[in-house]
């Protein structure tokens, strides 16, 4: 696999220059990036699928000739979500005078602890995931691949309030800085539309038993759920809850659109709504999709969709500065991702306002243990 | 409210159930091994993946559970192999340290096998639903409940009945002794440790089917729960053991149902505080044997207090070498570590300004720990605290760097003495139990006081500011500033230690009754090295949220404290040279594993295993 070196060539690696950022032999015309994510730890399962993307995405680009004739070049480092680790690795891409971009990473822990020293060397960062409203305020350098939770909450309500109807919501949010936004925004939201949230309960990140917030839920006679999880807690949720016998509609945020959603809930996961940036049955994502799938042997989730167009616009930006004839540095490639037209990529159309985009949502709904698109 | 009351009591019971067969495994291996098996939790995760393995195979569940166990008690086996047997004549912590590197290794094994996803497991007597009132119960809970009871009933009578059973108590009571009656000791740690397999991988199953998935961290949690368990039952009590499993596991239920999901765990680790305090020997330990140093104290040469006393004791075969460097050679050494901003790689120092951050941590809890005898698995809370006091202070109300400083130091050393009293009259693994609880508390209100700490969004924008008069933004300068903390810290430690503050330090871990009785205060001592252990490590928590200009509590995690402890023995107990070398060692060992990629986990794990077995009194050696 690209980039991906064995043990024995560690071993080989670890004597020579063990501390010392790789320094690529410069093969003529390359322009190089530094993609990092948690590949192992606790966060490993997103990371994974963070990385999936950045190598099929380096493959394609590089097969089809590379970024204007240029090869690409991706630095990939694995920082287990350990903001400690994401410091370490920004200063290893800022120590490489060829790295003009970073990608990375997958909480906003750590791509913010990083961001700062990006900010500093004045190198643009593209983050898949980070939501967290202070991340793009850290400077102008940052961007990110979702939309800011107030957009993202509009919606949530929209489709509880107004499209099920559903009064009296329960709110299970997962103990994050994403989780702890969305259920604040999406409650705002709802409380607005004249719904009522009886109970909001954090998920601790650990936890896989919530039978006693299902207690509590059925007990307070909910008639809608709204979860703002991430897939795995959420299916063992769901199994929980049908369990209970509560059958009251379901809505949820953006991660429960995963094929393996589908596969850990089973016919638990049946009825449930969700809101999605990105959904692989769309033709015009088939390069993204049938690569994926023809490269890994399974369906892209949105962390993988986010990731793929993450790099996918920085090199787009580096694109553009080549065929413009401009060099590729690290300031010229921030103005020129800021620039970029409205790019339409696997998670939907991407234009940044203040490093921010502000992307379409659809609404699917899982059927015969498949998602479909709700209308 | 009887619906919530009568639901969370049986979820209770059945997750206590759960509990209590992990703290079995626990009180088995300690009872046997004098040793605190912390691979428990990898063992339960391998259970499950085993399992779920051979189901995908094709083979029905009970079979498939069947072979599992089997498959994990030998692996429990292989643990006995790697982390104590080459260790038997080594200070008491160093195989508690193996099994904490096993267990890195499993977990990162078992990610690269199994991939980091969840995978569904299945679970027939999941649909299988009774509802008694509002409360429910699954076929999965009433198997789980009556799989345990049967386990333990079994699990008794082969322990009370059985020639083995009689064999194990016997080789738990005196090791020596049995011996010299002809049992088998080797053969009876080995059987203990293969039964805590089985008792992980079966509680593993159990897990799984609950949770109707596997994914590579479900170990963690539940080894933290049962080890907390197995604590509060009395560590080598058997009953003691399931007696804990099932009050933990009805009161932390009861706690998430009346006061919140949220606070399950704060409350929970709480209550444990408050028990170890009217309680110390746990619910069923006796007090008998702890003035004869706890159970196993009867094995060793000289009765005594302390788990880590064999060390100052340890057989002169593993007292050797002892590295004891003068004062000039460390500062000399520090000194010299500052030229490295000129190397022109800001990667190279923000890498070593976080070295030195750890170096300053490991100083820190070599003093508590190493020297003064208060085995700590909690430090990373008073890291953490010395980080938010920086950044509430700075970013919040704006004070100087000066006075921040100030503030770290004196405010987590007040912090230290009083989070410590209630360890301080607490002996043997009672005190690891109590820091563990109080870690975990600091760790959970960080977490969830979001009006103070802002919670996981955690706080960002942090200034370096100006330090009389010199602007602290640039990262050398930042470097700069942490090595000297580092080595003003260093010289207050050498200075205590070589002083007869020290030296009663070191008396009170080697043996407390006797230092009590030689006239020592003993408590005004240990309060004063918590205090010491404490200033430190606010200094070094201010200085990493400086050097992140971001703080979450991400960063002050189990984990963390478990590394630091880790750094302690790794440096050789109190000895604090040692700790620094081990501090900078282990803070760079992830960077410099980079070129390993996925593999990177397992080499730490494999260096930490061969470090130890070469070396088991620490690279520095016991001071």
């Amino acid at each position: 696999m690209i980039q991906r070196r064995s043990l024995m060539g560690g071993l080989a690696g670890l004597g020579a220059v063990a501390l010392m950022p790789d320094r690529v032999v410069a093969q003529g015309n390359t322009v190089k990036f530094g993609f990092f994510g948690p590949f192992t730890g606790n966060f490993a399962a997103n990371g994974q699928r963070f990385r999936e993307a950045g190598e099929l995405f380096l493959e394609q680009t590089n097969a089809a000739g590379g970024l204007a004739g240029r090869r690409l070049v991706v630095d990939f480092q694995d920082d287990r979500g350990d903001p400690l680790q994401s410091t370490n690795i920004a200063q290893r891409f800022v120590a490489d005078a060829e790295v003009v971009a970073a990608i990375g990473s997958f909480t906003s822990t750590s791509s913010m602890a990083a961001g700062q020293i990006f900010a500093q060397a004045r190198m643009p960062q593209v983050s898949p995931t980070s939501s967290h409203p202070d991340y793009t305020k850290i400077s102008p350098y940052q961007f990110r691949m979702p939309n800011t939770q107030d957009i993202v909450a509009e919606l949530n309500a929209e489709l509880m309030v107004n499209r099920l109807g559903t009064k009296r919501i329960a709110l299970p949010y997962f103990q994050d800085d994403w989780g702890i936004f969305v259920a604040q925004a999406t409650k705002a939201e709802i409380e607005k539309r004249g719904g009522e949230v009886i109970l909001s309960e954090a998920m601790t990140q650990q936890a896989r038993d919530f039978r006693a917030m299902i207690t509590k839920i059925r007990a307070a006679r909910a008639d809608g759920i709204f979860i703002a999880s991430h897939y795995a807690p959420s299916a063992i949720f769901m199994q929980q809850l049908r369990q209970a016998g509560i059958t009251v509609p379901v809505g949820g945020a953006d991660p429960l659109y995963n094929p393996e959603f589908l596969r850990l809930a089973g016919a638990a996961a049946e009825g449930v709504i969700c809101t999605t940036y990105f959904f692989p049955s769309d033709p015009s994502k088939a390069a993204f999709t049938e690569g994926y799938k023809a490269k890994y042997g399974r369906e892209p989730d949105q962390w993988a969709a986010f990731a793929y167009d993450a790099i996918a616009i920085a090199a787009e930006g580096a694109k553009a500065l080549i065929t413009a004839g401009r060099p590729v540095t690290r300031e010229a490639l921030r103005d020129a991702i800021d620039a970029l037209p409205p790019y339409d990529g696997a998670s939907g159309v991407t234009e940044f306002v203040n490093g921010s985009p502000r992307k379409p949502m659809t609404l699917l709904v899982i059927r015969n243990g498949r998602y479909e698109l709700y209308s | 409210m009887i619906e919530l009351f009568l639901s969370q009591l049986l979820n209770g019971l059945v997750i206590g159930s759960v509990y209590a067969l992990i703290a079995l495994g626990f009180s088995l291996v300690f009872g046997v091994a004098n040793l605190i098996n912390f691979a428990q939790g990898a063992l339960l995760m391998l259970g499950a993946f085993f399992a779920f393995t051979l189901i995908q195979w094709g083979l029905p569940i009970v079979v498939a559970g069947l072979l599992s166990v089997l498959a994990t008690a030998a692996v429990g086996m292989l643990v006995e192999r790697l982390a104590l047997r080459p260790l038997r004549n080594a200070p008491a912590i160093a195989p508690l340290l193996s099994t904490l590197a096993i267990a890195v290794i499993a977990d990162a094994g078992a990610e690269l096998i199994w991939s980091a996803e969840s995978q569904p497991f299945p679970s027939p007597l999941q649909s299988f639903v009774v509802f008694v009132g509002g409360a429910f119960l699954t076929g999965v809970d009433i198997a789980t409940f009556i799989v345990s009871l049967a386990v333990m009933g079994g699990l008794m009578i082969f322990l009370s009945r059985s020639w083995t059973g009689r064999a194990l108590r016997a080789t738990a009571q005196d090791p020596e002794a049995a011996a010299q009656m002809g049992i088998d000791v080797a053969l009876m740690r080995q059987i203990a440790f293969g039964l805590a397999g089985a008792l992980g991988a079966l509680a593993g199953i159990l897990v799984a089917m609950y949770y109707q998935s596997v994914f590579p961290q479900m170990g963690v949690p539940f080894g933290i729960k049962g080890f907390a368990a197995a604590l509060l039952g009395g560590l080598a009590s058997i009953p003691g053991a399931v007696l804990g499993g099932f009050l933990l596991g009805i009161f932390e239920n009861l706690a998430s149902g009346y006061v919140g999901e949220g606070s399950r765990d704060l409350i929970a680790y709480s209550l444990l505080i408050l028990v170890l305090m009217v309680r110390p020997q746990g619910l069923l330990g006796t007090g008998k044997l702890e003035a004869l140093g706890g159970v196993g104290g009867a094995s060793g040469a000289i009765p005594t207090t302390s788990i880590i006393a064999s060390l100052g004791g340890a057989t002169a075969r593993t007292r050797n070498w002892v590295l004891r460097p003068k004062l000039w050679m460390m500062l000399a050494a520090i000194a010299l570590a500052a030229v490295l901003p000129w190397l022109g790689s800001a990667y190279i120092v923000q890498v070593a300004a976080g070295c030195a951050v750890f170096a300053m941590l490991a100083l820190s809890l070599t003093l508590l720990s190493g020297s003064a005898g208060i085995i700590s698995i909690g430090h990373a809370a008073l890291f953490g605290f010395g980080a938010y006091l920086c950044a509430i202070l700075g970013r919040n109300h704006g004070w100087p760097v000066e006075g921040i400083l100030a503030a770290a130091a004196f405010g987590t050393a007040l912090m230290a003495a009083v989070a410590t009293l209630p360890a301080i009259r607490l002996t043997g693994h009672a005190v690891a139990l109590a820091t563990l609880a109080v870690g975990q508390v600091g760790y959970l209100l960080f977490l969830n006081w979001i009006e103070l700490t802002r919670g996981p969004m955690g706080i960002a924008g942090i200034s370096r500011g100006t330090l009389l008069g010199i602007p602290m933004q640039p990262l050398d300068r930042q470097y700069w500033l942490a090595l000297l903390l580092l080595a003003v810290c260093y010289v207050i430690a050498h200075r205590l230690l070589e002083s007869p503050i020290g030296r009663s330090w070191r008396a009170i871990r080697e043996d407390r009754p006797a230092a009590h009785a030689a006239g020592v205060p003993v408590r005004r001592y240990l309060v004063l090295a918590a205090a010491t252990s404490g200033l430190i490590a606010g200094l070094a928590g201010a200085q990493f949220a400086w050097l992140q200009a971001f703080v979450s509590p991400d960063s002050f995690v189990l984990e963390t404290s478990i590394v630091l402890i880790s750094m302690v023995v790794l440096g050789g107990m109190g000895n604090i040279a040692g700790a620094v070398i081990a501090g900078v060692l282990l803070a760079i060992l992830p960077e410099a594993l980079r070129a390993f990629d996925d593999w990177r986990m397992i080499v730490y794990g494999l260096i930490l295993l061969a470090l130890l077995r070469f070396r088991p009194q620490g690279l520095g050696g016991v001071r």
